[in-house]
């Protein structure tokens, strides 16, 4: 319960930083990196499943109004919220996590992090771009944009991580 | 009819995801269809607020090339007025305003948030229909066209550019005035292709592009571009040029809205036509 005032403060943090920072980085109109997805990724564990969708929900549209797209953000973001779980099983250890854990990189390590989020930062910008370009006439062209795009959005991601913990704590 | 409720019910996540995922569409395909306008009025004044407190900080880093455009702007302004021009014989000089009506207005605005890295790009301007500012009108800047006003709020427009993938400008080349459509298929945003120019033209590469101001939205001859290379694709008739855009979109500014004081007298008389063919 504690935790509320700090994901509500970091929800703020990160759309701040996409819609007037990031939104104005990309190369060649190829990529474009998309992090507000990291406020749905360190969602603590325990979070039930209908309340992700809904802060999916609340996040996607958030962009969509600063981005003046409205449903792109909102339908590919559900969708991330709805591949989550799915990624926590895949990735789960034997016995499954202990409780009160949070997908971070500090508290699940490094190999697990990055893995984690590469899988649900894909699955978000391809979603995305075949939403944006609403056809799959460019379809390798598209594939190639979320491909590139990813891999930015993940480097970012984990700069982030890396640069909100101490770095000792963390266990490789 | 219980096990019905029960299966929803074990499956209540996948359900409630996909009638968000079913309202997410909804929302995306209106807005698509039809101009949404009173989210995007809504939504112009809510962000553009913001967005133009960001802008008068950005701005400050711009000034110098700011400077530098309009400076020269000024400098092809000042050849052009009277005192610069001689009198080669003395002329006898009419002043008469029934002849002459002021078809195109110019509104001068600034560009308070630009998009590049999207299929679908997008700009705001920081001048609305308190200004005088309508959608469909036309959007310049000193160098060549910008794009298409699509919605306003009081203080606020959003404007669709030439690198938005939905966007279709007519337009022609300028020496021998055959005309074709621009559009915009994504990627560099400083190129864009010109179609519908059949393959009998003769063409050389840096020939220029103006519009065609068939549509009523652009005055015609206004810069766009100059061709930058093209080919005959086999089996077709047509050429695929690849324009270099006149406009730099990396670092947009200030830009001019065209208003048309004559569109509607344009429109009335081609909706006549319409309605005589029906």
């Amino acid at each position: 319960m504690t935790d509320i005032p700090k994901i509500i403060l970091r929800f703020i943090l990160l759309v701040i930083l996409q819609v007037f920072i990031l939104d104005n980085i990309g190369i060649n109109g190829y990529v474009n990196p998309y992090v507000y997805v990291l406020f749905i990724l360190l969602l603590p564990m325990e979070t039930p499943n209908w309340l992700l969708l809904i802060l999916g929900f609340i996040t996607g549209f958030t962009i969509d109004v600063f981005t003046q797209t409205l449903g792109m953000h909102l339908s590919a973001t559900i969708f991330l919220a709805y591949c989550r779980p799915l990624a926590l099983k895949l990735l789960s250890p034997r016995g499954g996590y202990d409780f009160g854990l949070n997908p971070n990189l500090q508290q699940m390590g490094i190999n697990w992090f990055v893995t984690y989020a590469a899988m649900l930062i894909f699955a978000h910008h391809l979603f995305l771009f075949f939403v944006e370009s609403l056809t799959f006439a460019g379809f390798f062209s598209t594939l190639f944009r979320s491909v590139l795009s990813s891999i930015f959005s993940l480097i970012i991601v984990v700069i982030f991580q890396l640069l909100s913990y101490n770095n000792k704590k963390i266990k490789i | 009819m219980r096990n019905i409720i029960l299966f929803i019910w074990r499956h209540n996540f996948t359900f409630l995801f996909l009638l968000l995922e079913i309202l997410a569409f909804l929302l995306l395909f209106q807005t698509n269809r039809f101009h949404n306008a009173s989210f995007y009025s809504w939504s112009n004044d809510f962000t553009g607020g913001i967005y133009q407190s960001i802008s008068n900080v950005v701005e400050y880093t711009r000034l110098k090339q700011v400077n530098k455009s309009l400076a020269e702007e000024n400098a092809l302004f000042k050849t052009y007025q009277s005192s610069s021009y001689i009198e080669l014989k003395s002329p006898i000089i009419f002043v008469n305003d029934t002849l002459l009506g002021l078809q195109y207005r110019y509104i001068p605005a600034k560009v308070i948030k630009s998009t590049i890295h999207k299929t679908k790009n997008y700009l705001i301007l920081n001048q609305g229909k308190d200004q005088g500012i309508e959608p469909e009108m036309a959007v310049v800047c000193a160098n060549g066209v910008v794009g298409i006003v699509k919605d306003v709020s009081d203080q606020f427009s959003s404007v669709l550019p030439i690198i938005h993938k939905d966007t279709k400008i007519s337009g022609k080349i300028k020496k021998n005035n055959y005309f074709g459509i621009i559009n915009w298929q994504g990627g560099d945003t400083r190129y864009a292709k010109l179609s519908d120019i059949p393959d009998h033209v003769e063409l050389l590469v840096g020939d220029t592009i103006v519009t065609r101001g068939s549509s009523a939205i652009f005055p015609a001859n206004y810069p766009i571009g100059t061709i930058e290379s093209f080919k005959k694709p086999e089996g077709d008739n047509f050429y695929e040029i690849k324009i270099a855009l006149f406009t730099n979109f990396q670092n947009i500014s200030h830009v001019y809205v065209i208003k048309n004081e004559y569109k509607k007298e344009q429109l009335e008389l081609e909706k006549l036509i319409m309605s005589n063919d029906d």
